[in-house]
């Protein structure tokens, strides 16, 4: 597990007035999900829902980290559980950067997160997880390393190939090189910037294509550690 | 032979694919969704937004009603002066199309591009039934001669460069000089095609759409030879779905407006031909004034009705094979149909479409080249949740399969609540999040939980939200879609 990113989720929310409970869920469902096992899938969405249900009530915004994460909660479980259950989750759950941009845009003070200056550049390559594109909701991390003053150029490959378990699957592993190859050219062309990624296995592809160790946007804007 | 056997010749046959065709796949399927989200852009995300929504209601509202369009098509088509049949699989839409055939005492049909064919085989019919058949779409010309299939749900011979094309038809032509260039091929092929369209007794074409109130199939191309097959030829045999139908010409309007751009990036494609019934101009060139002309159209159930009350395969039928699903899909750019691909349909629909007009195992040969990414789903023109779609079709392959000889004797002992059959790997990768962690060790889990809950509601999304945003195209630095949420702050 990266525990990392979700670290830096908290500073960066807590630095930004946000009072923050992590709390112990189970898994989404998304890994049954995307082998075909259904049924599982609708467990593990019960299972989640049960499990947050709690805090939704309080009026707590559920804030996600793992785009393939928040694509369960905002498309997938539409499938998978009763509509006001669903519409709870979806209605309720933001990627972190949109979180971010949400407050930035309704005036929190954006100074608290890390802009460029000192030795941080301020020219970036973001490659937004798939999901996360298809949810709309690259713009909104591009948003915020653009009010921070970064110079952000985005991919424009759809996928990097990895996908979540595909990669690691013998027959197809050439193939996902293969396709991770396009997005090695587009970062390759790029050669100075810092290179971010918002999905788990997008940084994996990424670290396996070059050397640029690749970071989670709200690791790269959240302040440092205390 | 054992599922690690079958894993190893997987990866040759994918091995060889990506050497074979690869590079030509690549820039063909890239080019077009670069040219889709220009075209898309050009519209305006909103325009999009509309016009899919609308042709998503009138396709839902035409599948709810097909058996009414049926007959509304059936008496419209007839008082043109043609004629209807609704075949129930592909041996019956051959025999019929053979049946006609034999009553004109053909010995040529000339046909313009049409998957539905593909789909049921006429050409190997009528060839074994004495016929000559000869495709004049380009694409599909280089893959008759090829003796191949269809790579992409328009582009059938994607899979092939320039190069290779001009290789193939100088062998089979023997031309006086080597054709080389693209115009060159080109106008050697238009020769070559225009000799065996005169020659024709039939032309054959496909329908993109059939409008039920009037009788009219219409006909979406850029080489301009579907209506050339059909003005050339005295009878005129149109073969397409049942799913084709639309209520009146005017729900036509935005289909047409859509699929321009989302197969070809054009916001419209060049040749729209409109045709209702047997067409009545003189057949050009030189035919006989007073010949006289039929019109067949020939719809194909073929599984199409068992689909529309399958819940989870109907909205297939809503498909209009325009092929954005295949361009935008990472694993489609890499490989192309004949790996992502089932006996007749490619991409990510093409697993909706083998598992309901064919079987269970021609979709589960592709279904896996699915990742679930859903970068098709904004690019379908009718919404359609093709990642979902091939989510249950990999459920049903799960279930479908015979429990293995090494599995579980007990299947409550499994930490799911899958059937016993489901193939190892995928049971392995779908339980990745409850292994212990030593077990995962190699990998970082892609299965996150959510990371934080904050106790304010310090950010909504506005109502239109962003759910459903179209693609912007990130290609462009600053494009970023218009349809930012504005969030209110409550604290
Ligand atoms: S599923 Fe949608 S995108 Fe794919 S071919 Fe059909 S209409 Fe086009």
């Amino acid at each position: 597990m990266n525990v990392g990113r979700g670290k830096a989720a908290v500073r960066a929310l807590e630095a930004l007035g946000v009072a923050v409970t992590v709390p112990t869920l189970p898994p989404s469902g998304r890994a049954p999900l995307s082998q075909g096992m259904v049924s599982t899938a609708q467990e593990r969405a019960s299972g989640l829902y049960a499990a947050v249900v709690d805090h939704l009530r309080a009026g707590k915004d559920l804030v996600v980290v793992e785009p393939s994460t928040l694509a369960m909660f905002r498309n997938d479980y539409e499938h998978l559980l009763p509509a006001e259950r669903f519409d709870s989750l979806a209605d309720n759950s933001y990627e972190v950067l949109e979180y971010v941009f949400g407050l930035v845009e309704n005036g929190a003070d954006s100074e608290v997160l890390a802009g460029p200056g000192g030795d941080r550049d301020r020219a970036v390559v973001y490659h937004p997880h798939c999901q996360q594109r298809t949810l709309g909701l690259d713009a909104h991390t591009v948003g915020v390393l653009e009010a921070l003053g970064y110079d952000v150029v985005t991919s424009d490959v759809e996928c990097c190939g990895m996908a979540g378990s595909f990669g690691y699957k013998s027959e197809y592993y050439e193939l996902s090189v293969d396709v991770g190859r396009a997005l090695g050219s587009q970062l390759r062309e790029e050669a100075g910037r810092r290179v971010l990624a918002s999905g788990t296995s997008c940084t994996d592809q990424i670290d396996s294509l070059l050397d640029r160790d690749p970071v989670h946007p709200i690791e790269f804007v959240a302040p440092s550690r205390a | 032979m054992s599922s690690e056997e079958s894993r190893a010749g997987k990866a040759a046959r994918i091995r060889a694919i990506l050497d074979a065709e690869g590079e030509a796949v690549a820039a063909n399927a890239r080019h077009l969704n670069d040219r889709r989200y220009e075209a898309i852009d050009e519209l305006g995300a909103e325009r999009y937004e509309e016009l899919r929504e609308t042709v998503r209601g009138i396709k839902e509202d035409a599948i709810d009603r097909l058996p009414e369009l049926l007959a509304t098509v059936e008496a419209a088509v007839e008082d043109n002066g043609g004629e209807v049949y609704v075949a129930d699989d592909a041996a019956d839409a051959t025999d019929y199309i053979e049946s006609v055939c034999a009553g004109l005492d053909a010995e040529s049909v000339v046909k313009s591009k049409s998957m539905t064919t593909e789909e049921i085989g006429v050409n190997e019919a009528l060839e074994e039934a004495g016929v000559a058949v000869h495709e004049t779409d380009l694409g599909e010309l280089v893959i008759q001669l090829a003796d191949e299939t269809p790579s992409h749900l328009i582009g059938p011979g994607f899979h092939k460069s320039r190069e290779e094309i001009a290789r193939l038809f100088n062998e089979r032509f023997d031309p006086e000089e080597p054709l080389e260039t693209a115009d060159e091929l080109t106008a050697f092929a238009r020769d070559y095609l225009a000799d065996r369209i005169d020659e024709a007794d039939v032309g054959m074409t496909g329908a993109n759409f059939v409008v039920a109130e009037t009788g009219t199939i219409a006909l979406v191309t850029n080489e301009g030879n579907a209506r050339k097959v059909i003005e050339s030829t005295n009878h005129h045999v149109a073969v397409t779905g049942i799913e084709k139908l639309l209520p009146t010409l005017e729900s036509l309007r935005p289909f047409v407006e859509l699929i321009g751009r989302t197969a070809t990036g054009q916001s419209a494609a060049i040749y729209n031909t409109l045709v209702s019934g047997p067409v009545n101009s003189p057949p050009v060139p030189f035919g006989d004034p007073d010949a006289e002309r039929t019109f067949h159209l020939v719809l194909i159930d073929n599984g199409r009705r068992a689909m529309r009350e399958d819940p989870d395969l109907r909205e297939t039928l809503y498909c209009i094979r325009c092929g954005a699903c295949n361009n935008s899909c990472a694993n489609f750019q890499s490989v192309g149909g004949h790996a992502f691909g089932g006996e007749t349909y490619t991409g990510g629909i093409g697993t909706g479409w083998e598992a309901g007009v064919h079987d269970l195992e021609s979709a589960g040969g592709m279904n896996d080249f699915c990742t679930g990414c859903s970068r098709c789903e904004p690019a379908c023109p009718v919404k359609i949740d093709i990642p979902w779609l091939n989510t249950v079709v990999r459920d049903r392959v799960n279930r479908g399969a015979d429990p293995g000889e090494f599995d579980f004797l007990v299947e409550g002992l499994v930490p799911d609540d899958e059937h016993g059959g489901i193939d190892r790997q995928k049971r392995f990768f779908g339980n990745f999040p409850t292994l212990p962690s030593r077990e995962r060790s190699w990998s970082r889990c892609s299965a996150s939980t959510p990371a934080v809950t904050c106790r304010h509601s310090a950010a909504r999304r506005s109502s239109s939200g962003s759910r459903h945003a179209g693609p912007s195209h990130p290609g462009s630095r600053s494009g970023r879609p218009s349809s930012i949420p504005t969030p209110t702050r409550t604290t």
